[in-house]
């Protein structure tokens, strides 16, 4: 039996054209699949490319550039990116972590956002005529900074309290945060304490910043019934219409300061502030640039 | 993927081993030329390496087998074979003998068609069909004993014993 199925299978051969076709076959898929590997490799390229340029986008985007401070008593702080946007918000006190939870302005371009959150419904009551909000507007790349102090004090306008709008840098937020304070508030614990060297950062946490307004005020106007030489060369202010000694000048020269006053020293930045509820501001601008001992 | 040195030599080699299961299983040339590229692609991307010719030759058959029945599963289509069809795929006619040799084989049922060619020509044993076929070694023995039952009835003469 075996021999006669060898036999009979024997004669079943594949023919020539058989293998012929089979090897045109594998030429040809070799052929296809050695170009694959580069082909193969495109769409795996391109989700690699759009997963890197997201995780990029991302980044950048969560990376803040510059903090916005508003204070008023409540003190709060907002983070925002490169694009303008807000990505985070900050209380500094109990009546800011409130707001902060009561406003969702994350998102939002950073002018739009201050404009919510003084009309939102945390924060007006706070705004009465004689309350005194501090908006300080840290950025260390200078320009990007005074354009969006500009463009925050610009939504401002219509808000019924004192408005001051400062700017500064990073550095500034630092150190505010080591003290526990929001920048904006520093920068007035800073000034209130050059007037009173008594001053520590727990008692500005507890006041408002009408309250740290008002002292910084009486200070000056007690120092400014003395001569110069306190050696603060703060030059505040004037914007407030108080006797300014000038002592930025360190020219003894008991002018009054108008705020002008100091420009011939430290104009550079320029901070003419227009609007005349925002007298405030060149307080702030005075107090960065200004701070000459006399 | 095996260089098209390689791939050559395999089809030199086992075109022919590869075509008789082929035989055994499917009803025309097209149906053949397609586990014909079937099987040689896959031993063209088959990324392990063979310890010797029987190894090859045995993973190529597996692979034949395999392909053949997923072929069948998933054509409707007749499983045996019309004589004449394999005639006229072939070189040089069949002689009778042969002929009906080849027939009685192709009308078996078709899980003792492998096992008669793989005993008879192929000239393995019920253990290495076992292995090859992944069945029981006694179920070969069991489909080997019955095809031959059925051969000899078809064919005759003593040597089927």
């Amino acid at each position: 039996m075996r021999n006669r199925i060898q036999t009979a299978f024997d004669s079943v051969q594949a023919s020539p054209e058989l293998k012929n076709k089979t090897r045109d076959f594998l030429a040809h898929e070799r052929q296809r699949r050695s170009v694959r590997p580069v082909r193969a490799l495109v769409p795996a390229l391109c989700s690699l490319l759009l997963l890197v340029l997201g995780a990029v986008g991302w980044g950048l985007y969560q990376t803040p550039v510059a903090a916005i401070s508003v204070d008023i008593n409540p003190s709060l702080e907002l983070t925002v990116n490169r694009f303008d946007r807000v990505i985070g918000v900050k209380g500094f006190n109990e009546d800011g972590e409130a707001a902060a939870a009561q406003v969702d302005l994350i998102n939002m371009r950073y002018d739009e956002a201050v404009e919510t959150l003084l009309q939102s419904e945390a924060i007006s009551p706070y705004l009465s005529e004689d309350a005194f909000v501090s908006i300080a507007v840290a950025c260390d790349e200078q320009e990007k900074g005074e354009a969006m102090r500009q463009q925050v004090q610009a939504g401002t306008v219509e808000c019924p309290a004192e408005v001051s709008c400062t700017a500064g840098n990073s550095e500034d937020v630092e150190q505010a945060h080591e003290a526990g304070l929001s920048f904006g508030k520093y920068r007035a614990f800073e000034e209130l304490q050059a007037l009173d060297p008594s001053v520590t950062a727990e008692d500005v946490q507890g006041m408002t910043m009408r309250e740290i307004r008002d002292r910084i005020n009486e200070l000056l106007e007690e120092a400014g019934e003395e001569p110069s030489g306190q050696g603060q060369g703060q030059g505040q202010g004037s914007g407030q219409g108080q006797q300014s000694q000038g002592t930025g000048q360190g020219s003894g020269q008991g002018q009054q300061g108008q705020g002008s006053g100091q420009g011939s020293g430290q104009g550079s930045k320029g901070e003419g502030n227009s609007s005349g509820k925002n007298q405030g501001s060149q307080n702030g601008d005075g107090n960065q640039y200004g701070r000459n001992p006399g | 993927m095996r260089s098209e040195w390689e791939t050559d030599r395999a089809i030199e080699q086992y075109a022919d081993t590869v075509r008789k299961i082929c035989m055994l299983h499917l009803k025309n040339e097209a149906d053949t030329e397609d586990i014909f590229q079937t099987v040689f692609l896959k031993y063209a991307m088959y990324p392990g390496s063979f310890a010797d010719s029987e190894h090859e030759k045995a993973w190529l058959i597996r692979v034949t087998v395999n392909a053949c029945k997923d072929f069948l599963k998933s054509f409707f289509r007749r499983n045996t074979v019309p004589i004449e069809e394999i005639q006229e795929s072939l070189v040089s006619p069949l002689p009778q003998e042969q002929s009906e040799v080849l027939e009685a084989v192709l009308s078996l049922p078709d899980k003792y068609k492998d096992v008669i060619y793989l005993y008879f020509y192929e000239g393995y044993s019920a253990v290495e069909i076992g292995r090859l076929l992944k069945k029981n070694v006694n179920t070969i023995y069991t489909l080997l004993s019955r095809a031959k039952a059925i051969l000899k009835e078809k064919l005759g003469g003593e040597e089927f014993a």
